[in-house]
């Protein structure tokens, strides 16, 4: 991570290096909310890949129970990372916008290319592989944790009976729920490259992605807010504190509700369908779905909804 | 639990999707890096195939990397 972080500040570096021998190159016009392109319909699209880049820290709370003293460290962890990954964010998109004009990452994305590399190279000549070679490992670390993340709530509600139990068997001394990685890993290829045989761009590909998990983490947020509010009231009320289980849970739902609106029913909606209207149909029948099986899980199997969750797992090598 | 087990599976379900697109969505942008190293290098690759390739290539280590830790005692046990 140091590696990475290093690359990416030394880029940053060289731009602003370059830049500051340019009159009036360096600036912070790209701080001022009247520079917003497209206005705010612009800012709150921007807002979906803004959040993107928070979006998977979650995962650590997920994987939380195989981890030592959760409790004392992975709150602070997250707040730490959240906070030092917003200034990261913040400085280095500030340098990013400086480095090139608007038209030149315009055409960029038309032609399906992440603009930081041919920004790179524009600096570093050659050495721009030092960026790819950045996001390859960047990337990897954060497909590792996203697999591990999903696969361990395929294998918790399988292991709760509410998924096949073929995802519930843990393999080997280290119990690693192999059918609940394979599914994940299978699932991402197929989706992959089902995206690219529809939109035929890479980039547009991971957009349109990554504005439908946004939609789905505004939903899980909101979800973590109203179970805080109702966890402190009714099971441990003598802990209830109103600060942390009341006024910042309400903020949080307030906050994800309204971007969901501003972000998804207005912004996205009135982009073009190819990847903007098609995430917000795409994520509302997705959920309409999720709805009908539960529903149906209620209706038909209520018996799997009620208990305490189940301690023990099927450990036996299967097929 | 904390609000009713109907609640629950629905937060468990959202969640699992949501997972499942954010890592739907690494090995995409992974392909894109992988092209820009393909234009790098001078290999004459067509864009999409590229692009294929390196989802693939980073899901098959991927999937080898988070299983590896299931296979390490078993070869052991082989070699013992």
């Amino acid at each position: 991570m140091l590696i990475e972080t290093g690359v990416a500040l030394a880029l940053s570096a060289t731009i602003l290096w370059v830049k500051a021998g340019q009159p009036g190159a360096v600036n912070l016009g790209p701080f001022d909310p009247a520079h917003v392109t497209h206005g705010l319909s612009g800012f709150w699209a921007a807002i979906i890949l803004g959040m993107l880049a928070f979006s998977g820290f979650d995962v650590v709370a997920t994987a939380a129970e195989e981890a030592q003293a959760p409790r004392q460290h992975v709150p602070r962890v997250l707040i730490v990372a959240v906070i030092g990954v917003a200034l990261f964010w913040a400085v280095n998109a500030w340098v990013l916008t400086l480095s090139a004009p608007l038209a030149q990452v315009l055409e960029y994305n038309a032609e399906g290319l992440t603009a930081i590399t041919p920004v790179a190279r524009a600096y570093w000549g050659w050495g721009n592989v030092l960026v790819v070679a950045t996001a390859f490992t960047g990337l990897t670390a954060i497909y590792i944790a996203s697999v591990q993340g999903a696969s361990r709530l395929i294998f918790a509600l399988a292991r709760h009976g509410l998924l096949p139990p073929l995802f519930a068997r843990l393999k080997g001394e280290k119990r690693v729920p192999k059918n609940a990685v394979l599914i994940v890993v299978l699932t991402c290829v197929a989706m992959g490259l089902l995206s690219l045989a529809i939109l035929h761009n890479g980039l547009d590909s991971f957009i349109w992605w990554s504005n439908a998990l946004v939609f789905f983490a505004a939903l899980t947020y909101t979800g973590v807010n109203v179970a805080n509010i109702v966890y402190f009231r009714r099971i441990a009320p003598a802990h209830f504190k109103v600060l942390h289980n009341m006024v910042v849970p309400i903020a949080g739902i307030g906050l994800n509700l309204y971007l969901i609106y501003a972000a998804f029913f207005s912004a996205l909606w009135a982009t073009p369908f190819r990847t903007g209207k098609s995430v917000v149909v795409i994520c509302l029948a997705l959920f309409a779905l999720l709805l009908v099986s539960v529903t149906c899980m209620r209706l038909f199997r209520r018996d799997l909804l009620t208990g305490s969750a189940p301690v023990s797992v099927d450990t036996t090598e299967g097929r | 639990m904390t609000v009713n087990p109907t609640t629950g599976l629905v937060a468990g379900l959202v969640m699992i999707v949501y997972f499942l697109m954010a890592a739907i969505s690494v090995p995409l942008l992974f392909a894109l890096f992988f092209r820009d190293l393909v234009v790098w290098a001078h290999v004459e690759i067509p864009g999409m195939s590229a692009l294929a390739a390196g989802l693939v290539l980073q899901s098959a280590l991927i999937a080898w990397v988070c299983l590896l830790e299931e296979r390490k005692p078993r070869s052991r046990r082989q070699s013992a």
